[in-house]
């Protein structure tokens, strides 16, 4: 393998939008007073017994096959035991010596991210230090969370650069999201990472707890500048686990963790064999949804959208679906580009991402439907979308009522060039002998005159035509 | 493997357990009397025999994606000796 200045690999922990927990029937969302959703399984109680939940398993398959994995023809779970008291039973139910998924692959751009494996596992308790982190005599636990729903992606460790990885992890996301596995507003991704560096001999260190894809570029940059500052300073990288504090942007070295032995990881008793079939995974694949870049094709290919639209919008599942919505009922690639330009705009303007988004597919279609019939400039259809990150309201009744009706009647927009034609005899001279920003000057007077209702193509053209 | 007091100590410490020299003493025999008396297994020939996961063959069972009324945080927390405003307490471990 071609070594980089930089190795990273990533195991990541992704939460399935199931409505009850991995192996008991708790709801997996509703109260949020703690260990009120909890039953004799996720309390780890004597005598419970752990039932697989079958949508769970769908869910975990759908993501193999969508990460081109070779599927287990078995669902073996394993315990993995420690003693921490965000596990109840003293051990997690996990997989490990036959994950579900292995050797599949991530396309990023130009480059095949390897996928070591894919397996399912449960979620641990959640855990406050009431005193701080790092001070805490004591924890507090709630089993809420314990038993949920998790599946592992482990990559190979092929990704050369903290930019490289949080772009791995958008694409996980979108594909997610596309699978319909994932809670894009409300679900949890985690990931753990091994960094090395070529400095330092590639000595692996891991970091733990990063939590969401904005973070992951951030904690591994400071990783990688760490270890670069301790070579310069002649020191050696050590082989430690270090976790990830988002709120200070450091890592911290952890106290000494359990090796893969240490946990001695056993079959689990308890838990049946699942047999999986050639038919359980023809059924689920034949039911796979559509996935980004078979949308991209579409959008291009049968709707004629600009590639460039067609890419940023199919990489967002909510944005896709938002524009999917519009586009029946309006031009497509007028709509497509009215999305991918001036909705993202005027999100990243106020710093929100789709999850916050705002504007209803219904306004979106209003507007698009004026500015198409040039019922109004794109000027006011721009600022009418930044009104929308306010809460919809009439947008037909607002044109009339501001009135903001663009005025495109060939006969007054004439008239009004005249106007400034007549009024700024130099700037006409000097338009002549070829100064463009003396017509920019006229189309400007234009515009004022029309109180900014008038299409600035159409007037520039105007003003060409008497000028000349 | 051989039972020597270092390793009743690693394996306290991967339990969390706080041993005194004196249990350690007393532990490290009585261990190593258990695994022997395990060790009997070993003169099993199971060369042509399946690892055996379950004690009973079943498989397939899987239950579907329904929530049911879970504990009510008073009877989950019973069992409980320490617990606080609804959590229960625990000894830090990282």
């Amino acid at each position: 393998m071609m070594h980089t200045d930089v190795v990273i690999g990533l195991e990541v922990h992704v939460e399935l939008d199931t409505m009850t927990k991995l192996f008991c029937s708790c709801p997996t969302k509703g109260s949020e007073s703690p260990n009120t959703r909890c039953c004799d399984v996720c309390l780890g109680m004597p005598g419970s017994k752990p039932v697989l939940n079958s949508k769970a398993l769908e869910y975990a398959l759908r993501l193999c096959l969508a990460l081109k994995c070779n599927v287990s023809k078995e669902l073996v779970f394993s315990r993995k035991s420690y003693f921490y008291p965000d596990m109840a039973k003293n051990y997690q139910i996990s997989q490990y010596e036959l994950p579900l998924g292995a050797k599949g692959s991530l396309t990023l751009g130009a480059k095949a991210v390897n996928i070591k494996r894919v397996h399912m596992e449960e979620d641990p308790a959640a855990l406050t230090h009431p005193s701080g982190m790092h001070t805490s005599s004591f924890v507090l636990v709630d089993y809420n969370r314990s038993g949920n729903p998790l599946v592992e992606v482990v990559t190979e460790p092929d990704l050369a650069s903290p930019e490289e990885a949080r772009e791995f992890m958008k694409k996980l996301i979108t594909i997610l999201s596309y699978l319909g596995i994932f809670d894009v507003k409300q679900g949890i991704i985690k990931a753990d990472a091994n960094v090395s560096i070529k400095a330092g001999n590639y000595q692996r260190v891991e970091v733990k707890n990063i939590t969401g894809f904005k973070d992951i570029e951030r904690a591994l940059q400071h990783e990688v500048e760490r270890q670069k500052r301790e070579v310069k300073e002649g020191k050696k990288i050590m082989a430690e686990t270090r976790s990830w504090d988002s709120d200070v942007g450091i890592t911290r070295s952890l106290r000494l963790k359990e090796t893969e032995e240490e946990y001695g990881y056993i079959f689990d008793p308890d838990l049946v064999l699942i047999d999986i079939t050639p038919e359980m995974i023809a059924k689920i694949q034949s039911s796979m949804p559509e996935l980004a870049e078979q949308r991209v094709v579409r959008y291009i290919n049968e709707w004629k959208i600009a590639p460039i639209d067609a890419e940023v919008i199919a990489s967002d599942k909510l944005l896709s679906d938002i524009f999917e919505h519009v586009a029946s009922h309006v031009d497509k690639p007028y709509a497509a580009k009215w999305i991918r330009r001036e909705l993202i705009r005027v999100l990243n303007y106020q710093g929100k991402e789709m999850p916050q988004n705002p504007i209803r597919a219904e306004e979106l279609i209003m507007l698009i439907t004026l500015l198409q019939q040039k019922k109004i400039t794109e000027n006011t259809g721009q600022k009418i979308m930044e009104l929308l990150m306010e809460g919809p309201f009439n947008i037909v009744e607002y044109v009339r009522k501001n009135n903001l009706e663009a005025v495109s009647d060939t006969g007054v927009l004439e008239r009004l060039c005249r106007e400034a034609i007549a009024e700024h005899p130099a700037a006409v001279e000097d338009f002549r002998s070829g100064s463009d920003k003396s017509l920019n000057f006229l189309v400007g007077k234009v515009m004022a005159k029309s109180k900014g209702k008038a299409s600035p193509k159409e007037v520039n053209e105007i003003i060409k035509k008497l000028v000349r | 493997m051989e039972i020597n007091e270092e390793l009743v100590r690693k394996v306290a410490s991967l339990a969390r357990l706080n041993l005194t020299d004196e249990e350690v003493k007393k532990f490290t025999p009585q261990l190593k009397d258990i695994l022997n008396a395990f060790s009997h297994l070993d003169r099993v020939n199971t060369d042509n025999t399946d690892p055996s996961f379950q004690p009973i063959p079943i498989r397939n069972n899987t239950r579907h994606d329904e929530p049911h009324a879970s504990l009510s945080q008073e009877i989950a927390l019973k069992n409980a000796h320490h617990t606080k405003d609804g959590y229960i307490k625990g000894p830090r471990a990282v």
